[in-house]
């Protein structure tokens, strides 16, 4: 009986182990392509714009205007910074990341709001309508607003005929800010609604019954509530703007430009990989400084 | 009533589509009543509620609360106050900030505020659990809590969605008790919805019971126990045995006799539904009924037995056995009944319940 014993208990230590090492196993592969893809990259990367040149990497040991040194130095970004021409696209890009989050909470919100509280028709109507947005090609979008919005345009020419004055957004920020929230404002009515659905209703009956009106509501209750939500919608579409190429690229303007343009200038037609690198570093200093309030969110969400 | 009538309700409907949920509904509470509305889901009592409380508009009909028709007002600036199935505490406040936030809304003066919710969480034997949050609550102390938010606002009419239903059966008698104890000592008007009938027999003035948007019976819950105005209600309210046998000649045949009783006369012969409680039938040494099973429910033992008119329950207490003398399945026995306590049904026409002898 103690030897049965004794060889269950063995076998029972060896199962942890062996369930370890499985689970190790099964998480290996996308932790590999992680590091591969993802951390491998960004180090060289960061290496590259701070002047240490692989010598066997052809592509950034080609290109014009290097920084080569033996030590980690910051003379790539000294140089950038002194370009007013950089600190415009950086303002622009930040800007328009800004006012795109801010707009597409806004409007997200809203509609999440309104489609989630109203059961009528046009409320039904929106329901559907809000997700179009999302099996629609950004780079077909962008020209579907780049006819409506230009200058001469659907809604240009409409203006025309009633001989009121137009300016059109397209090829200025605005433009950039309205592909942004066409194209951001599916998932975030999805994010929020998906938020508003978790929210029970006795919660807000709970609230009418103390003598909340709708903004009481909405401030002291919905919000709060729902607060996560928001800021992982917030987060996830500012880093979105900060590194979207394709709406800038079609109708954004030309001077300043946003940085994943910029870059893309540098990098192709400028033959200047170092600053291109140097300008994605930041532009992933920044949406990092975003990710940590996502980090924080879902923390704060878990301890709730 | 109506003169007195603290809360009254005048003709409420309310559909949904096709569905009717409540039927053209009257009821009155006098000040400081307890009236709890007793029927199966479905029935409309939330309905009633939620229009009451301001959440659901009526299709038809008035609500006074003192004689001021609130109708129209929406939720936020009736005179009522709500606690609901589920606790319905807000989690991302502490139990401090959940009973004041009505107060804040009012804009309540500080000490004021300070002074109520303390003398209302001592009201609800939670006075030092200001800095918990929702979560750290148990289920009677959420409910607790949630009547504390309530009760802080000074509402004229307290409403109760079912708030003990999501509490165990320990937990419920005590707060159920509590609650009642609360509520008279406040003395405030209740309207309270619940499809628990022990809950609304043990804590109730008065009961209304409801089926597909109407109220079949209102009454005390002694008198809706005793004398359910119709086999409807007598099925809901506590246990019921409803058999089926006949009038011959103005006499009830049941149980292998039949009986003339003074209520029958003014009946014609013919099939006859009757319900009676198991505690008020009798086993006598004889024959008539087999027993089938013996169940012990601590206070009692409920015997099934098979009868001519189908199985019966009926209830014997261990103190009126003979010495000697058990029940066993198998065995025969003589079922008795008390004429009054007879409730005769012909036809789908409900007739009347026999009156005392």
């Amino acid at each position: 009986m103690t030897t049965l014993q004794a060889g269950a208990r063995t076998q029972q230590e060896k199962r942890p182990i062996r369930a370890q090492l499985t689970g190790l196993l099964l998480v290996a592969p996308p932790i590999a392509l992680l590091a591969l893809l993802v951390a491998w990259p960004a180090v060289s990367a960061i290496s590259f714009s701070l002047g240490l040149i692989p010598g066997n990497n052809l592509l950034f040991s080609q290109g014009l205007h290097l920084i080569r040194s033996d030590h980690p130095t910051f003379q790539v970004y000294k140089a950038l910074w002194g370009q007013p021409a950089f600190r415009a696209d950086l303002a622009l890009t930040v800007g328009v990341a800004l006012w795109s989050t801010l707009s597409i909470c806004v409007l997200a919100y809203a509609l999440a709001l309104y489609t989630h509280f109203h059961r009528h028709r046009l409320a039904t109507l929106l329901r559907s309508l809000y997700l179009v947005p999302m099996f629609v090609p950004v780079v077909i979008a962008s020209y579907g607003l780049l006819l409506f919005f230009e200058g001469r345009g659907w809604l240009g020419s409409l203006i025309a005929q009633l001989g009121a004055p137009y300016r059109s957004p397209i090829f200025h920020q605005g433009g950039v800010v309205l592909g942004q929230v066409w194209q951001g404002i599916p998932f975030g009515v999805l994010l929020l609604g998906a938020g508003l659905e978790q929210i029970a209703p006795e919660l807000l009956d709970a609230a009418r019954d103390c003598g909340a009106n709708i903004w009481t509501l909405l401030g002291r209750v919905i919000l709060p509530l729902n607060w996560t939500g928001l800021l992982i919608v917030a987060t996830f579409t500012f880093i979105g703007g900060m590194g979207s190429f394709t709406i800038p690229f079609l109708l954004g303007p030309n001077a300043p430009q946003l940085l994943a343009v910029e870059m893309n200038n540098y990098f192709g037609s400028f033959d200047q990989p170092q600053p291109a690198v140097a300008m994605a570093v930041l532009t992933f200093l920044i949406a990092s400084l975003a990710g940590g309030l996502y980090v924080f969110a879902t923390y704060r969400q878990r301890k709730l | 009533m109506s003169e007195v009538a603290f809360l009254a309700l005048e003709g409420l409907a309310k559909s949904y589509g096709s569905f009717q949920a409540v039927r053209a509904l009257s009821l009155q509470l006098r000040e400081g009543e307890l009236l709890s509305l007793l029927g199966p889901s479905g029935c409309g009592k939330t309905t009633t509620l939620r229009m009451v409380g301001g959440f659901t508009a009526p299709d038809q009909g008035s609500i006074r609360i003192a004689g001021e028709d609130i109708t129209k007002y929406p939720a936020e600036v009736r005179p009522t106050g709500m606690v609901f199935q589920r606790a319905a505490l807000w989690p991302h406040m502490n139990v401090w900030h959940n009973v004041a936030f009505g107060l804040k809304i009012r804009r309540v003066p500080r000490p004021e505020i300070y002074r109520r919710v303390r003398e209302t969480l001592e009201l609800v034997g939670l006075p030092d659990s200001g800095k918990k949050y929702p979560p750290q609550l148990s289920g009677g102390q959420a409910q607790r809590i949630a009547l504390a938010r309530a009760l802080v606002l000074r509402p004229k009419v307290l409403l109760l969605d079912e708030p003990f239903s999501n509490l165990d059966a320990q937990l419920r008698l005590r707060l159920r008790e509590e609650v009642r104890s609360i509520q008279q000592l406040s003395g405030l008007t209740t309207l309270l919805v619940t499809h628990d009938q022990a809950e609304a027999l043990a804590i109730s003035d008065r009961i209304a019971v409801m089926e597909s948007g109407e109220v079949l019976q209102e009454c005390n819950p002694a008198d809706l126990y005793t004398r359910p105005a119709n086999l409807r209600v007598a099925r809901f309210v506590g246990e019921m045995n409803v058999l089926k046998t006949e009038l011959i000649g103005g006499a009830l045949k049941l149980f292998g006799e039949c009986a003339r009783h003074h209520s029958l006369d003014a009946l014609v012969d013919g099939p006859v539904t009757v319900a009676i409680r198991p505690e008020d039938l009798v086993l006598e040494p004889g024959q008539g009924a087999r027993i089938e099973s013996v169940s012990d429910l601590g206070h009692a033992l409920q015997v099934h037995l098979q009868t001519a008119h189908g199985p019966v329950r009926a209830w014997t207490s261990r103190k009126t056995l003979r010495p000697g003398e058990s029940v066993r399945p198998g065995a025969q026995r003589c079922l008795l009944y008390r004429e009054d306590r007879l409730l005769l049904e012909i036809s789908a026409r409900e007739v009347s319940d026999a009156p005392s002898t």
